[in-house]
């Protein structure tokens, strides 16, 4: 892993991303949070906004993506060089759309916390960090486990109570296996 | 663009209008690959039976001793009738494994060496079939129970639209390509994208795709969905009239999070896009609960179908239907001279 930072840096940026996760649970939405780090500064961050603007993917990692892009316009700067230096860090292994999203704007590095079993891109579903995807964007490298037990304790403590948002009837949608 | 111009465009595009009739119109499911993947076999050990009176007493012996329960679908009985008329019977014991020896199992059935003849190895079929054709491929090796999903069989007999389903669904994919012809105009992809409410026809959002404007995720899909979440007085993008977008604005009593029938995402709802999408945004899609999504033209680094099959995904919580090949002909041709 070519992360540059020793552990204790990659934990204290972290520690960042948990802030953002706990703002997030604040606010009654799934607790991810993430900061996106250029040249040691935290350039943007983000936190899952799902149910505020009623778009399910509005993901933490979208919401930082959106700020970076607008960071990139107001100071002219190259985003796709941008998106290159980058390294993410957030709470939760990225799902497989944000994974896609990632790789279509560049970010190559990305640490997470906890594993995302439901729906995990970089190795718990599928590994879209690494397949064979040349048109989506180039690869990217991941180091996992920082701070997971923490992550999973905001998720618990989140799935205790229900995502009141969902109307009764479509909490638990049935499957079309076909 | 107005009707007249989309089907102008349409015609220059496409001048044999053959593939604008409804009844030539493709419109094929896009499967589990469990639905379509060869009958598998494992080795099983059987023995004949002799005295046919003992048939009930061995089979209850057998569902304690060796019960199937790794292949329920396999039925222990299989009779063959000979040319001289007389009926050959065969029971399937157990499954076939190394350190489960002919030997061994004889000695398990001393009660009832009366009764039956020497033990063989046949090859059964592991998985209870889902189709019809694999029902008819597993059953030439041993007889197994089907029951036939009515909705599988339609969807692969062609059998699941009827016309003027076929007409509904081409009129909005024409909607789609609609957007992607403004697209092309402005420069961008030309990928167009519409959601409808299946139940009223009403539709929800259109737009295209922007990835190649200012934001590289605004792919028609995503941007499908934010206009969702703009008819239900939310959403995270903004955008100008110059896009030409639409989006319809519910009622306050539509939209309201109390009501148990309100709208919920893209819950109910089906898209229609001109190009398979990309993982991205098919997974957009699961997140956002769509029922259906129509598509054109595949892609080589497509989700529904071509690099995987997102909608049907093993481990996901939210699976939903995919049909491609909807007027792919005009589609494809969007991309003749772009870029
Ligand atoms: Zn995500
Ligand atoms: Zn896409």
């Amino acid at each position: 892993m070519t992360v540059p930072q020793d552990k204790s840096s990659i934990d204290s940026w972290m520690l960042k991303s948990f802030e953002f996760a706990e703002e997030a649970l604040t606010n009654n939405e799934v607790p991810v949070g993430c900061i996106l780090v250029w040249k040691d500064k935290i350039l943007a961050t983000g936190r899952n906004e799902v149910n505020e603007t009623k778009n399910a993917t509005r993901h933490a990692e979208i919401v930082a993506i959106d700020k970076v892009l607008e960071y990139c316009e107001e100071h002219s700067e190259d985003k796709t060089k941008v998106f290159s230096e980058i390294t993410l860090y957030v709470t939760v292994e990225p799902c497989i759309m944000c994974a896609a999203a990632l790789r279509s704007v560049g970010v190559s590095k990305v640490v997470y916390g906890c594993k995302n079993e439901r729906f995990g891109g970089c190795g718990s579903v599928l590994n879209i960090h690494t397949d064979t995807l040349h048109q989506l964007g180039p690869s990217f490298q991941c180091v996992d486990d920082v701070m997971a037990d923490e992550a999973v304790q905001l998720l618990k403590t989140f799935y205790k109570g229900e995502n009141t948002n969902a109307p009764d009837g479509k909490r638990k949608i049935k499957d079309n296996n076909c | 663009m107005t009707e007249s111009q989309c089907t102008a465009v349409i015609k220059k595009l496409k001048p044999d209008e053959s593939c604008m009739k409804c009844d030539s119109m493709k419109i094929e499911p896009v499967l589990h690959d469990k639905y379509t993947a060869l009958v598998e076999l494992v080795d099983a050990y059987v023995c004949q039976l002799t005295n046919k009176k003992r048939t009930s007493d061995l089979l209850r012996f057998l569902s304690t001793k060796y019960p199937l329960s790794e292949h329920p679908h396999v039925k222990r009985v299989k009779s063959t009738k000979s040319t001289d008329n007389t009926t050959t019977v065969q029971v399937v014991i157990c499954e076939h494994s190394a350190d489960l020896t002919c030997d061994v199992i004889k000695s398990t059935l001393t009660e009832f060496t009366d009764c039956i003849g020497c033990i063989g190895v046949v090859k059964i079929p592991s998985t209870a079939p889902l189709t019809r054709k694999q029902y008819e491929v597993a059953t030439q090796y041993w007889p197994v129970n089907f029951y036939e999903n009515k909705i599988i069989t339609q969807l692969l007999t062609d059998s699941y639209f009827n016309y003027d389903d076929k007409e509904i669904i081409q009129q909005h994919m024409k909607e789609a390509i609609d957007m992607a012809l403004i697209a092309k105009q402005k420069q961008m992809m030309p990928v167009g994208a519409v959601i409808v409410d299946p139940v009223t026809n009403r539709v929800i959002a259109k737009c295209y795709d922007k990835r190649s404007g200012t934001h590289p995720l605004q792919h028609a899909t995503m941007v499908c969905v934010d206009l969702v979440a703009k008819s239900q007085g939310a959403g995270m993008w903004n955008y100008t009239t110059d896009d030409k977008f639409y989006n319809c604005e519910m009622k306050e009593d539509e939209i309201n999070n109390d009501s148990k029938s309100g709208p919920y995402l893209c819950t109910g709802y089906h898209l229609y896009i001109t190009q398979e999408p990309c993982v991205m945004c098919a997974m957009a899609l699961v997140h956002s609960r769509i029922q259906r999504v129509y598509y054109g033209s595949k892609h080589i680094e497509g989700a529904l179908g071509s690099k995987y099959k997102i909608h049907v995904q093993d481990g996901l919580n939210h699976h939903y239907q995919v049909f491609n090949g909807v007027l792919s002909e005009i589609c494809d041709q969007l991309w003749t001279d772009y870029g």
